[in-house]
């Protein structure tokens, strides 16, 4: 199968997913006790305001006619209207997506490189000091509850020591740099606000590093595990036959193999950390997706949650499409199955 | 002539929490330039192991020589750093494994993988090193070796990657192939051209071979001189026809009783009684004498030395006149 054959077949699983997404969630959503309307009005309005009130949000409807009227909506890109805000989901979602998107991307970024560096490490000292330092650190890090690790960070390097920034995603005195992509760091690059770039990067070191961990323990011990059965295997030994260097036969023999089962961790990795964004965003006061779809949840604002859930569904979805491109790459054997 | 492998009573150990284990228990076999050497036992008997001790590719962990010492080229390899051993591993000394389908990395080129021994052995150029590798795959006859540098491992079959380790293998000039069981993966009709090709292509470079296996055909049919391996010990060592022929130690009489004859008569194998020793309690003595038709007394108490019974033709058994 070709590339392009490939794409459009998962494009229209993507269609299907999404569907079954739509479903899951607004039965949910509307399974669950509780009236957007009376969250609207207020618990003292009567009930005549209650019932227009109902009716104009089209909750009187049975839930079957208000599902279609919401893929009627889909189809047309109207996630429909945030019952809090008052304003397009839609809008409200594109502008709260880049700086969730910034603080993925650095977590990422941070637990990516920092758990292969770890995990081979702890393969290539294996059952030494470093090994077990490394794998402490590891499940210490599977283990550790979110919202507890941050809010110690917080105590600890905001409050006690003073050394970062605790809260938002710049400074409140700096105005932000000018929107280009919506990251800040990308956009105080471009437009060359070395000053709002300084305090992006400062604000962005803790929530990232708290959301990144967990990832990272995870990315590092698998690393380590499939290190540890490559450097077992049979081409290890012809590379060490041959007078190949140790730190060689790791670095290029083995970790390029070792990385194939890791591709398809970090790429969920990705998905999960914009999905594990919600508490990260919520400790740090990161103006993000996360924020946006708690504030939304204590509202009962079904039509922003179920667009928070398209979204992340969206992504992982593309990002296991681009994972399964990559794996030809790196796996030169699995050409033959495309 | 000097031999250009020498290696003396080694002893090698596997440490395990029961305790150590003697799987070499005193090796003596020499290796001449430009020698075909068949070294013969059935597993477990330390055949593999003899081999890479020679190229210190024992596994760290928990194998370690005990004593003994390897010479090559009159030099001690014994004590050598991981560094020395670098700088010998697939220049001097080099090494074909028994799975040609696992042996070759499968996420690099053919020609990257021929290349990266060349570039770093000889320090030539990244095109030096094409042109070089390519005319080595040419000598271990593989059909089209431009086309070939450019495929991956799995496009090609057992034969066709051994071809390529070997071509890996003798690239840099090594003086000595240390062949591990290199066609015991491979059906027959590729084994013979293999065995063919190794004898061939060693022959017209001069490199010497220890030639592992268990397959007394493949000895015959490509040897010169064959050790015979029993449980850590080489039991009996000499020429290819007379050791085969006129078999002078028990267990090389009782593996030759137990090949099928075409010609012979019709009649069930006969098969040796008994297993290998466990090498943590192994026996006394002779390690083999519980399973030798003809032990007797001083078999169990004392173990025989490697002695001449006849001209290159060694046997350790208490039974040779000469020992008594």
């Amino acid at each position: 199968m070709n590339t392009s054959k490939f794409v459009a077949k998962r494009l229209g699983q993507l269609v299907l997913v999404l569907l079954g997404v739509t479903l899951v969630t607004f039965l949910v959503s509307h399974v669950v006790p509780g009236d957007p309307a009376r969250m609207l009005i207020g618990q003292r309005a009567d009930e005549q305001t209650l019932a227009a009130m109902r009716h104009a949000m089209g909750l009187d409807k049975p839930v079957w006619i208000q599902y279609l009227n919401y893929l009627w909506g889909l189809i047309h890109g109207d996630l429909g209207t945030s019952i809090r805000t008052q304003r397009p989901v839609l809008n409200e979602l594109l502008s709260f997506f880049p700086a969730t998107v910034e603080l993925t991307l650095f977590a990422m970024g941070f637990a990516v490189s920092i758990g292969i560096l770890l995990g081979l490490l702890s393969a290539t000292f294996r059952d030494t000091l470093t090994d077990h330092a490394t794998r402490i650190l590891a499940i210490l890090g599977v283990s550790t509850p979110l919202f507890w690790l941050g809010l110690m960070a917080l105590l600890l390097f905001y409050k006690y020591l003073g050394w970062l920034p605790g809260s938002g995603r710049l400074d409140p005195l700096i105005n932000p740099p000018t929107h280009i992509t919506g990251l800040y760091v990308v956009d105080s690059l471009i437009s060359g606000d070395w000053i709002a770039l300084k305090s992006s990067i400062l604000h962005l070191i803790l929530p990232s590093l708290c959301l990144g961990y967990i990832q990272l323990a995870t990315i590092a011990r698998l690393v380590r595990a499939s290190m540890i059965e490559v450097l077992e295997l049979d081409y290890i030994k012809t590379a060490l036959a041959n007078g190949i260097p140790r730190s060689r036969i790791i670095y290029r023999h083995a970790l390029r193999n070792a990385l194939i089962p890791t591709v398809t961790i970090i790429g969920l990795t990705f998905g999960e950390l914009l999905g594990g964004a919600i508490l990260t965003e919520t400790i740090f006061a990161w103006p993000g997706m996360g924020k946006f779809v708690v504030d939304s949840i204590s509202f009962l604002d079904f039509p922003a949650i179920m667009g928070f859930t398209l979204v992340v569904a969206t992504v992982y979805v593309l990002i296991n499409m681009v994972v399964d491109l990559l794996y030809p790459i790196l796996d030169p054997q699995i050409k033959g199955v495309h | 002539m000097e031999p250009l492998l020498k290696i003396k009573d080694l002893h090698v150990d596997f440490l395990s929490y029961a305790g150590a284990a003697r799987a070499l228990n005193g090796i003596d076999l020499d290796l001449f330039p430009g020698e075909f050497l068949g070294l013969v036992g059935e597993s477990g008997s330390g055949k593999s192991l003899t081999a890479n001790s020679v190229l210190g590719l024992l596994p760290l962990k928990n194998a370690a020589i005990a004593k003994g010492s390897i010479l090559f080229e009159g030099e001690e390899l014994v004590g050598k750093s991981e560094r020395e051993y670098q700088a010998l591993r697939g220049k001097k000394i080099s090494m074909v494994f028994q799975e040609p389908m696992n042996a070759l990395n499968p996420a690099f080129k053919i020609g990257s993988q021929v290349t990266e021994i060349l570039k770093l052995h000889q320090g030539v150029t990244a095109k030096k090193a094409r042109t070089e590798a390519v005319s080595w795959l040419a000598r271990v006859r593989i059909p089209h070796p431009e086309e070939i540098m450019n495929v991956y491992p799995f496009e090609l079959s057992g034969g066709m990657r051994q071809r390529v380790l070997l071509a890996m293998a003798l690239s840099c000039g090594s003086k000595l192939l240390l062949a591990d069981e290199p066609t015991t993966a491979l059906d027959v009709s590729i084994q013979a051209q293999i065995l063919r090709l190794i004898r061939d292509t060693t022959d017209s470079l001069g490199t010497s071979v220890l030639l592992i296996t268990h397959d007394l055909a493949v000895v015959a049919q490509t040897c010169q001189r064959v050790a015979v391996m029993y449980s850590g010990n080489i039991v009996e060592s000499g020429p290819v026809r007379k050791v085969l022929r006129q078999p002078r130690h028990p267990y090389t009489k009782a593996l030759l009783q137990a090949l099928p004859h075409l010609d012979g008569p019709i009649k069930a194998l006969q098969s040796i009684p008994g297993t290998v020793p466990n090498l943590l309690t192994p026996p006394s003595g002779c390690r083999f004498h519980p399973r030798c038709s003809v032990a007797e007394k001083r078999c169990q108490a004392d173990r025989p030395k490697l002695l001449s019974v006849a001209e290159n033709h060694y046997v350790a058994c208490w039974r040779e006149s000469h020992h008594v």
